[in-house]
């Protein structure tokens, strides 16, 4: 490691004032763009690369990676505030973040999902500064096997987030995995259990319009029905006062643990190509929840989930990068189009890139540091700002949901059948709530089903119908005892809540 | 569990006999898409076809959906019969595949149990020879050859 180079680059990028307000621009931008439901981070960044064309390279990458940092963050507010992750990557983020603004808790959740961000983009970031050659290398270890046990092991997740009843979460999930498989099947290209001219399914069930519809639309439905019976509404609390922007010393004592374990393995999943901000905030979700000393908290509001959820899922933007810079290979959406961004400059990622333009490298490092710390201030900023929403009467407040969740589910792809397909979703989330089925193992089936299902059928093509030589891999065994572990672990967990329940009941 | 008092008990009611029908709703989306299944193009060359995935998952389902309705009945025979019903579609589902001499005799300890037999001992044994019997008298008396799945090699001996 050239330390001089290192820290000359370094500080060239932190002392230069255009690629500061650049950076700063984009990472504002990015949390906007994140809380709207249906906008995420990589639409953001796919606007904004025509911009930074007439820019040099170093402001244009800080402008996107601040969008990208942001627009991670972002996502996390309308989880916590509406019950709507504004991007994928913050859908683990709702199990925790929802139950804590329904108990009135909004401000201290904001503050754990912005700290537990920040610190996951700096774990990232400083991750791919020393180890970016190793976890490049350990990454492309991942083949289609690995990649199907890594989907088991966040699908073991599946019974922790199932709540009272696991039959019910089984249930949820098995309606998740099958409507997964709706569509074209990416191996064969057979079209499944859809009419052959529903072009808009052929790519599966979108998952963003699913998502805005089993949550904001479902969550409107259900508080019209309440208020029209004359019940108080369970959507938000109202009054929160905002005493501090930052968590106290004692929620930074209590989620240091998974702040740190969320920033290493939203690092390592990042690196993986075809695995992103979503499925690492699952996996280190249910890390967390396993590791726990209260495991029987999550999920009930705890700020322990929503720092595992989000440092796992900004950790991801650091991992992401090292795979970009180091092998040329995209980590997930958003860097394959920071490739674009690239190459228009004249620069091609790839492992030359570290022997030739290492000062690069380490300014793409420096510009993530920096988009992470502008993050940090855009959300101490408008923290105040961002709680008021809730404190909007609901007669204003929900239609005004309904209409955005509509324009999101039509923004993502501008197909009116988007529309009607969130509204469906909307009637089916609606039914799922009354009838406590929960909702979340179909959010994490939508995400880890077709990666499993693709990965396994991928690897026994390879391996000529052999599906059982999959345990002579050595990760891919690690991760298949990881999800027997964690399976066993929380029925248990679930089987010790529910007997707590009953015993002051009987008594 | 829902603590159970007498004012709750009528909600209590209404969310079992609710989760039945959700229990039936789950089972009969499970069998559409299990013969929808049935009906995909069969591929060439492919060890793991398209409808492998959604009918793993749509058995998945309606086991889970039968559970469901099976834990939220409260009357015990009631759901004995139930549970004595998914033993026999169980066994009859995977008859072929894994032959009468495996299925038959777990098929038949669990309804033992069910019975309230209670010598775990002799409810194996009695399940073995019982089948084992069965299997032979179809065999040898009726000239009916029972599938055996992967004991199928009992007929070359």
């Amino acid at each position: 490691m050239d330390w001089g180079l290192l820290l000359s680059s370094y500080g060239s990028v932190l002392t230069d004032i255009n690629v500061i307000l650049m950076t700063f621009l984009g990472a504002a931008g990015g949390v906007i763009i994140g809380a709207i439901p249906g906008l995420t981070a990589t639409m953001g960044v796919a606007l904004l690369v025509p911009f930074s064309f007439g820019m040099d390279l170093i402001p244009s990458i800080g402008l996107l990676l601040g969008v990208y940092c942001g627009g991670m963050y972002g996502g996390s507010i309308s989880a916590i505030l509406l019950h709507t992750p504004g991007t994928p990557s913050a859908a683990a983020t709702v199990l925790d973040g929802w139950p804590m603004t329904q108990k009135g808790e909004a401000p201290r959740a904001l503050a754990v999902a912005m700290f537990a961000s920040f610190c996951g983009g700096m774990i990232g970031a400083l991750c791919m500064t020393f180890l970016s050659p190793l976890i490049a290398q350990a990454a492309l270890a991942f083949g289609p096997s690995e990649m199907f046990m890594l989907a088991v092991f966040g699908l073991s997740v599946i019974i922790s987030i199932s709540g009272k009843s696991i039959v019910k979460g089984l249930i949820a999930a098995f309606f998740g995995l099958i409507i997964c498989t709706f569509g074209m099947d990416k191996t064969s290209g057979y079209i499944r259990f859809i009419p052959t001219n529903a072009h808009f399914l052929y790519e599966g069930i979108p998952f963003i319009p699913a998502l805005i519809g089993l949550f904001a639309i479902a969550e409107v439905f259900s508080s019209l029905e309440g208020i029209a019976r004359g019940e108080k509404s369970s959507a938000g609390a109202v009054n929160v006062k905002v005493d501090r922007v930052l968590p106290s010393f004692k929620d930074i004592k209590l989620i240091a643990k998974n702040v740190i374990m969320g920033g290493f393995i939203g690092t390592f999943i990042g690196a993986i190509p075809g695995a992103g901000g979503d499925i690492s905030a699952f996996v280190s979700y249910g890390v967390s929840k396993s590791t726990s000393k209260h495991p029987e908290e999550f999920g009930k509001g705890t700020p322990e989930g929503v720092a595992a959820a989000e440092s796992a899922n900004n950790g991801c933007s650091g991992g992401a990068m090292i795979p970009l810079l180091s092998l040329g290979i995209p980590g997930d959406s958003v860097t394959a189009i920071l490739i674009g961004a690239f190459v228009m400059n004249g620069i091609t990622p790839g492992p030359m890139m570290y022997v030739e333009k290492l000062d690069i490298v380490y300014a793409v490092f420096a510009a993530l540091l920096l988009a992470n710390l502008c993050m940090l201030i855009v959300g101490c900023l408008g923290i105040r700002g961002f709680v008021k929403l809730i404190t909007i009467d609901k007669k204003i407040l929900l239609p005004s949901i309904m209409i955005v969740s509509l324009v999101g589910a039509y923004t993502i792809n501008q197909n009116i059948q988007d529309v009607g397909l969130a509204i469906v979703f909307g009637i089916i989330g609606y039914l799922f709530n009354k009838h406590e089925i929960p909702l979340s193992p179909i959010l994490l089936t939508l995400i880890l089903g077709p990666m499993a299902e693709s990965n396994l059928r991928r690897y026994v093509q390879i391996a000529d119908g052999n599906a059982i030589s999959m345990f002579t891999r050595p990760i891919t065994i690690i991760f298949a005892v990881l999800a027997i572990i964690s399976l066993i672990y929380s029925v248990y967990l679930n089987k010790k809540a529910n007997k707590k329940e009953e015993t002051p009941a009987e008594a | 569990m829902l603590p159970i008092s007498f004012k709750e008990d009528n909600n209590l009611k209404k969310t079992i006999k609710a989760d039945v029908y959700v229990g039936i709703v789950g089972i009969i989306f499970g069998i559409v898409i299990l013969i929808m299944t049935t009906q995909f193009e069969e591929l060439v060359n492919v060890p793991i076809g398209p409808e492998f995935f959604p009918s793993i998952m749509a058995t998945g389902l309606i086991t889970s959906s039968y559970v469901l309705i099976v834990q939220s009945i409260e009357d015990k025979g009631k759901k004995f019969l139930l549970i004595a019903i998914a033993i026999l579609i169980a066994m009859t589902a995977s008859w072929e595949l894994l032959g009468f001499l495996i299925v038959a005799p777990i098929a038949m300890f669990l309804l033992m149990k069910l019975f309230n037999f209670e010598n775990y001992f002799r409810m194996a044994l009695i399940s073995l020879v019982t089948c084992a019997l069965v299997w032979l008298l179809f065999w040898k008396v009726l000239a009916v050859e029972l599938p055996l799945g992967p004991m199928d090699f009992l007929y070359t001996l």
